[in-house]
């Protein structure tokens, strides 16, 4: 496995991936310098298949389980205060279905 | 005679015990200190003076009590939930967030009747290291205002370097805590992953992010971490740590036969000669009191900062995701569209360091690169930690510099990649999980503090402690 020292880097598709709307003009800064973080993170091509085969439990984290129990209770308003895209009782979002 | 903002903690503490001052009177002088100095610094976004002059007089309405942070003034980084106060992650996106719960750190030091002093500037959701990337506004360092106070948790540090509080709780998920600490001439510890709840902290890079303590010496920063550390419900990633409250009957100890390895040589920027200097002066301190020092080499610490950065952006493009606008945050109005709604709400409110670490953490996880980039860190992150489990088979712990280099001035302007360079030393311990804590050990020919990590394995912090500590009382702190 090796990386092409010359990555192809679709910022649109990147953009668009990651929902952001992105100017023309950001988008050439954007480039040059995602070009330069991504050979940055190519130095890690660097290390032979052979020194990173343990793929299998990379995290050697196990999940920790537990019963979901009630402790705090909390009035819709209190969770809805932040929104400012709301009625008295929903969130409101852009019709999504023609 | 000394004034009551230049006090530590632990001196503090004996004089509310033996009623020599009121937390009032300790509250007011740093809410005074905050209003005089925190203009040209900036290292707050709020402050919240009247609750806290409201929690001085109910902390001095009880009697002496085993809480060791009972009445002693705080600050919170600004990414630490609390409830009914604006918590911004230094984000345009959460410029009016106010939410409706306590982080776990902030419910138990309530409970420990500690006083609240308000809310410090960070870079945006923790990502930089000079806080120039907070939306709101720069800090500046105590130290040399021209100078940058480092970050992400650079309110924290300046706030304490610049006595506006005596401890400021912070966040690091690469250095955040310890290369501020390092910049202002303060301490600063990232505990072990695990060992104090993140519940209530705003997501980063959910597999590095620990919340930890800025204070003014090392023997503060224990106290914190006694009253701090804790397994809680909320945070299935925290763990018991029923050690955590020997670490202050432990601490003057000594370091006696305490063996040492020293690590100079792995770093992707080359370190300032004078900050080589004063971390060999502090070897040979070391081993005046008795410990034994050994350079040694280690071959995959190279790759240390391409896979962080692969990880942490990777993790941060997922957590950032949250961010639509629509049950909290920025909100675009009159957009018919959903797709628009979330991609203009996003593109207008998140900084530019954001959008790359989003994009670079897109990258790394679409199709076809996965393989090449995020496992590939994934397997580094592991022979690292495999790494730096054997040197500990053989050593009881790790120092480096903090910092490659001392702060730079608020004027500099770096690429990104320069800019993560920074973060060479500091990123092992996120990692690795494993606790680091950075003390001051000098200063340059400019007058900037230097500062020195002492790292340890999982769950060392007693030891991180008490190595600190001999190491401040040779320099005669």
């Amino acid at each position: 496995m090796e990386i092409n020292k010359q990555i192809k880097i679709d910022i649109n598709k990147l953009a668009y991936l990651a929902r952001l709307e992105i100017s023309e003009e950001e988008k050439q800064v954007l480039h040059k310098e995602m070009e330069e973080i991504v050979h940055f993170a190519s130095q890690l091509s660097k290390i032979q298949d052979i020194e990173c085969k343990q793929n299998d439990d990379l995290t050697a984290l196990k999940n920790v389980f537990r019963e979901d129990v009630c402790t705090n209770n909390y009035t819709r308003e209190e969770l809805m205060l932040n929104s400012k895209c709301k009625n008295e009782k929903y969130f409101c979002i852009p019709q999504i279905l023609e | 005679m000394q004034k009551i903002t230049e006090l530590t903690i632990k001196k503090l503490r004996e004089m509310l015990d033996n009623k020599e001052i009121s937390s009032l009177d300790i509250t007011s002088a740093y809410l005074e200190n905050i209003s005089c100095k925190d203009t040209s610094i900036g290292a707050f976004l709020s402050v919240t003076a009247e609750n806290a002059k409201k929690q001085a007089i109910v902390a001095d309405s009880y009697n002496k009590s085993a809480s060791l942070l009972r009445g002693i003034p705080y600050a919170l980084k600004d990414n630490i939930c609390t409830k009914d106060i604006r918590t911004t992650a230094g984000a345009k996106m959460l410029s009016d967030f106010i939410p409706c719960y306590d982080a776990t750190v902030v419910t138990k030091l309530k409970n420990e009747h500690a006083v609240l002093l308000g809310k410090l500037n960070m870079d945006e959701f923790s990502m930089g290291n000079s806080t120039k990337n907070s939306a709101f506004k720069i800090t500046r360092n105590p130290v040399n205002a021209e100078y940058v106070p480092g970050g992400s948790s650079g309110g924290c540090a300046a706030a304490v370097s610049a006595n506006m509080t005596p401890l400021a709780i912070g966040s690091d998920t690469g250095g955040s805590i310890r290369q501020p600490a390092a910049f202002c001439g303060v301490v600063g510890m990232k505990p072990t992953y695990g060992a104090v709840s993140r519940y209530g902290l705003i997501s980063f890079a959910s597999s590095f992010d620990q919340i930890g303590f800025i204070t003014k010496n090392v023997y503060d920063n224990a106290i914190v971490f006694s009253a701090l550390s804790e397994k809680d419900l909320n945070d299935s990633t925290s763990v018991d740590t029923g050690y955590a409250s020997e670490c202050l009957g432990e601490i003057n100890n000594g370091i006696k036969n305490l063996k040492i390895a020293y690590i100079s040589g792995y770093c992707n920027k080359s370190v300032n000669n004078e900050i080589k200097d004063a971390v060999k002066k502090a070897l040979v301190a070391f081993e005046k009191e008795g410990a034994i020092v050994d350079e040694i080499n280690v071959s995959f610490l190279k790759y240390a900062l391409p896979a962080y950065y692969i990880i942490s952006s990777a993790e941060a493009s997922s957590n950032l995701a949250r961010y639509d606008g629509i049950r909290y945050g920025y909100s675009a109005e009159n957009l018919n569209n959903i797709e628009q709604l979330y991609q203009s709400n996003r593109n207008f409110s998140f900084g530019d360091e954001v959008k790359r670490r989003i994009l670079l953490g897109t990258f790394v996880l679409s199709y076809g690169k996965a393989d090449d980039y995020y496992l590939k860190a994934l397997s580094v992150k592991k022979l690292i930690t495999n790494e730096l489990q054997k040197i500990f088979e053989e050593y009881d712990v790790i120092v480096s510099p903090t910092t490659p280099e001392t702060a730079p001035k608020v004027s500099d302007i770096f690429s990104p990649v320069d800019n993560y360079n920074g973060d060479c030393f500091t990123v092992l311990a996120n990692l690795a999980g494993i606790p680091a804590i950075s003390i001051p050990c000098g200063t340059d020919k400019n007058g900037l503090p230097i500062g020195i990590q002492i790292m340890g394995k999982s769950f060392s912090e007693n030891l991180l402690y008490k190595t600190a500590f001999a190491y401040e009382n040779i320099r005669g702190k």
